[in-house]
């Protein structure tokens, strides 16, 4: 389930912390808990990808216990190789195999293959896999570098994996970050507090602002031709969709944690205050690009083995960092975009592109650069990116108003307003140095009441058949 | 990481406010938890959905000849203006329901008194369009009784669309034991959709091959059980308008903010371009996004091959079939649709007209209601009430007086052959 639903809001998250609190006095149930409430959480999607989490959890356990306990490297090094097999194969099965499997078929058909080559499986991709597996798979590779010991016990690490907050949409919370608040973390109410906070304005982020601007994105996106304005209106507003989405997103699963009494990295630091390329991914989902950084960057040499090394590296890294987003080419062409234009920035020497333009300049440079990646990243297929830039450069001429546009209130382009200042004007959440009063409490409040309601409302259009 | 410590720390200070968030949100939040799953339970009776009582299951036996008249007070407004939700605007649209007296049988169908034994040759089914009319006096089977000079029995089911009205007639001892000989089956056209259909045939199926209904519906129905299925996303994501307070309030609430802030209405309903006999017309939009997204949705040979199926169902058991297709508001009114939604790309007329060429190759009796009500809706006349999806008293006259020509035809050309 989701956390902006009302089965999270109004079912869910009320019977976990009564357990958790109410019910579970006795500290060493909690953990098991937590974990059956996870599969329950992510089961609601679809009992038979809880199997799948589990069959990732129990690989990774046991490669994970044989790495602490031998001394030999080769013994250490069969079993990560074995986790991490194991792990990509599972992603790249539910994840991969249609584009795999259409790709290689266009491919041979140009060769004159006159039927299909692989049947396509069209397999339903289990939620939050590529989120799970990668956490899973970093608590084998953090004991194969020492940085972490092995999990007390099955129900620790099978916790770890599957904890709610995290589990569909991240942060990627390393094994090492996490191991010792397994074993022992503090329950305040300060704690407590901050979490609701964190809650609620990620909620309000997602709720009001992501979905809030969301109407204006798919006109644009969906258009053959779309005009100057709507493509340019479109993107923004995707831009500020995906943000607010992803951060609000993160946003929530930080205070969730915090209501359980963990402590989560920080994923978002306002990426559209970079002022490069490389500043925007310290910026983005940062727990992706550490973990990338940390489990491939580096591994594949990183920046020791020589500049063109070092491109190829950040190349590579960023190709494979765009696939992980989704099974399209349109996420590797991203990927590949940004790689490039980090290995640009790394061979233009520290002081980046623009060393002396004003600090504005280069924000607004950066921005530009990132929409038009969000293109890429957005789009279905080649054409529409086509389509897409020939709009945003008025090749379409001003374009008309489609369906969804007419039945539109102005509020999406005065949130998009809104959303535009908060990006570039405002403190993001971690930022803001509000104390803990009444008046914080009554806006959270306030922020909450509308927030359901906005929810309510999204979701419950009436069913008018019941009266045919 | 340092950072989450920092302001921990911070908010562990000043202990009179240390609660302040925690407090005021939590109670905020618990006390919108405890009352609408209170109110959930104790007023909307959620309760009888999601626990299955094997008592609470309707027994199939003959229902008492008991007849029930309720007195219907004047009412103003219908579906659409409901919809709406907002009284300043849809007093411009509201038409008055005269009051008036309502009579219910024993089944629950809006029939009026008769002897317990008469047995009515022709029999209506399908959804609210055939079973209900205001005032009673305005229902179709009523208007066809007066035509036909017949005992004509009200066996729709308003509510539930028309597929389930048919099912549960064929189980009905009514039907075993006092057959018609006409059943006039009719359902609007946006019901026209093949997953409906299919199940229809399912059920008939089963029937057809000795399973008895009973057993198929109350298999596990012997003890009182959860149904888990009711706690699924979508379905109680669909069962909030119904059943939560909270959702219905808010909707309520954005409906008039969005009309105070920027003078719109619901998407789902648009307000018509032009005056029929003084009224502008609401029309409902949800049918035009079935039509243009969902074409799949409508797959004719389906449709037929179902209607076709349930047509020798019911000639094995001695009674014909007569389908009767009713037009959609919108098809018949289409003139008065504001430009953009006319313009909606590759949008057939209707699908009705394919609809009846196809039945009507199968050999069952079918009476498509389109080019009658196209034609008098371009003389000017209301067919349908302004402010709902249903017909008027007008409409339902002119459908019984479409249906009674075929009906009255196949009482003829079968005189003598059917069982009385």
């Amino acid at each position: 389930m989701l956390f902006n639903s009302y089965e999270f809001l109004f079912l869910f998250l009320p019977l976990v912390l009564l357990g958790y609190y109410g019910l579970l006095l006795q500290k060493r149930l909690r953990l098991p808990f937590l974990t059956v409430a996870s599969y329950l959480f992510y089961g609601w999607w679809d009992y038979r990808f809880c199997s799948l989490m589990l069959i990732s959890t129990l690989i990774d356990y046991v490669a994970g216990k044989r790495i602490g306990a031998s001394g030999d490297k080769r013994i250490r090094r069969r079993w990560l190789t074995l986790s991490i097999v194991s792990n990509l194969s599972l992603l790249g099965f539910f994840k991969y195999f249609d584009l795999a499997a259409r790709t290689l078929n266009h491919a041979f058909s140009f060769f004159g293959a006159a039927e299909p080559f692989i049947p396509l499986l069209h397999i339903v991709l289990p939620v939050g896999i590529s989120f799970y597996t990668f956490q899973s798979m970093s608590y084998s590779l953090d004991i194969y570098l020492g940085a972490a010991k092995p999990a007390r016990s099955f129900t620790d690490f099978a916790c770890y994996v599957a904890l709610y907050p995290q589990l569909i949409a991240g942060p990627i919370v390393r094994y090492r970050d996490l191991a010792a608040q397994l074993v022992e973390r503090t329950h305040t109410l300060a704690k407590f507090s901050l979490g609701i906070t964190f809650f609620v304005l990620g909620l309000a982020k997602k709720v009001i602002l992501a979905d809030g601007v969301a109407p204006l994105v798919a006109p644009a996106f969906e258009q053959a031709a779309p005009g100057v304005f709507t493509a340019w209106t479109g993107l923004l507003a995707y831009a500020m969709q995906i943000y607010f989405d992803f951060s609000g997103y993160s946003d929530m699963a930080i205070g969730l944690g915090l209501m359980l009494g963990f402590r989560m990295p920080q994923n978002f630091n306002s990426p559209y205050k970079a002022v490069s390329i490389t500043d925007f991914w310290r910026r983005w989902h940062i727990s992706l690009s550490s973990w990338l950084r940390d489990y491939l960057y580096i591994p594949l040499g990183g920046s020791r083995l020589g500049p063109g090394r070092t491109y190829v590296n950040l190349f590579l890294t960023m190709l494979l960092g765009g696939l992980w987003h989704g099974a399209n080419w349109t996420f590797v062409l991203w990927g590949g975009y940004h790689g490039v234009l980090l290995a640009l920035e790394r061979a233009s020497g520290k002081r980046g592109l623009m060393p002396r333009a004003p600090l504005a300049m280069r924000r607004a440079a950066t921005f530009l650069l990132v929409l038009f990646g969000w293109v890429l990243f957005r789009a279905g297929s080649l054409a529409q990116v086509a389509a897409m830039f020939r709009g945003l450069f008025g090749l379409n001429g001003p374009g008309g108003l489609i369906r969804a546009q007419i039945d539109a209130t102005p509020l999406p382009y005065l949130l998009l307003l809104v959303t535009l200042a908060m990006a570039f004007a405002a403190r993001n959440t971690w930022e803001i140095k509000w104390k803990n009063s009444w008046g914080l409490a009554l806006f959270l409040a306030g922020l909450f009441i509308v927030c359901v309601a906005t929810i309510l409302v999204n979701t419950s259009s009436p069913f008018l058949y019941f009266q045919f | 990481m340092d950072s989450l410590d920092e302001k921990e720390r911070s908010w562990s200070q000043g202990r009179a406010r240390a609660y302040a968030v925690l407090a005021v949100v939590g109670a905020v939040w618990m006390i919108g938890l405890v009352m609408d799953w209170y109110l959930r339970f104790a007023w909307f009776r959620w309760q009888q959905r999601l626990v299955f009582r094997p008592t609470s299951v309707r027994t199939m036996a003959q229902p008492p000849d008991l007849y029930v008249t309720n007195w219907l007070p004047e009412r103003r407004g219908g579906d659409l203006t409901r919809l709406v939700g907002l009284q300043s605007f849809s007093e411009r649209f509201e038409q008055v329901r005269p009051a008036g007296q309502q009579i219910v049988d024993g089944a629950g169908f809006r029939n009026l008194p008769a002897p317990p034994d008469l047995a009515h040759p022709i029999v209506v089914v399908g959804d609210s369009f055939m079973a209900a009319g205001e005032p009673m006096t305005n229902m179709f089977p009523l208007r066809l009784a007066e035509l036909s000079g017949l005992p004509v029995y009200n066996r729709a089911m308003a509510g539930v669309g028309p597929f389930l009205s048919l099912v549960r007639f064929v189980d009905s001892d009514r039907f075993k034991n006092r057959r018609p000989r006409i059943m006039v089956w009719g359902f609007i056209e946006r019901e026209a959709v093949r997953h409906g259909f299919s199940g229809m045939v399912y059920q008939l199926d089963i029937r057809d091959r000795g399973v008895k209904p009973a057993e198929q519906y109350e298999l596990s129905a012997t003890a009182t059980r959860v149904v888990w299925p009711e706690l699924a996303p979508q379905t109680l994501k669909q069962s909030l308008p119904d059943t939560s307070v909270l959702a219905q309030f808010s909707y309520r609430l954005w409906s008039r903010l969005r009309y105070a802030l920027f003078g719109m209405i619901t998407p789902d309903v648009y307000v018509s371009s032009g005056e029929v006999e003084g009224h502008r017309l609401l029309f409902l939009r949800r049918k035009m996004k079935v039509y243009a997204v969902d074409t799949q949705e409508l797959n004719l040979a389906d449709v037929t091959d179902a209607v076709r199926y349930t047509s020798e169902f019911l000639a094995r058991r001695g009674v014909r079939l007569v389908v009767v297709l009713i037009p959609d508001k919108e098809s018949v009114y289409r003139e008065l649709m504001p430009a953009h939604e006319q313009q909606a790309p590759a949008l057939p007329l209707s699908s009705l007209d394919d609809l009846e060429t196809h039945i009507r190759a199968e050999g069952v009796p079918v009476v498509n209601l389109l080019p009658t009500f196209r034609e008098r809706a371009k003389r000017g006349e209301l067919l349908y009430w302004a402010d709902d999806t249903h017909w008027n008293e007008r409409g339902i006259q002119l459908a019984a007086e479409e249906t009674w020509k075929v009906v009255a035809d196949l009482l003829h050309e079968n005189e003598g052959k059917l069982p009385p």
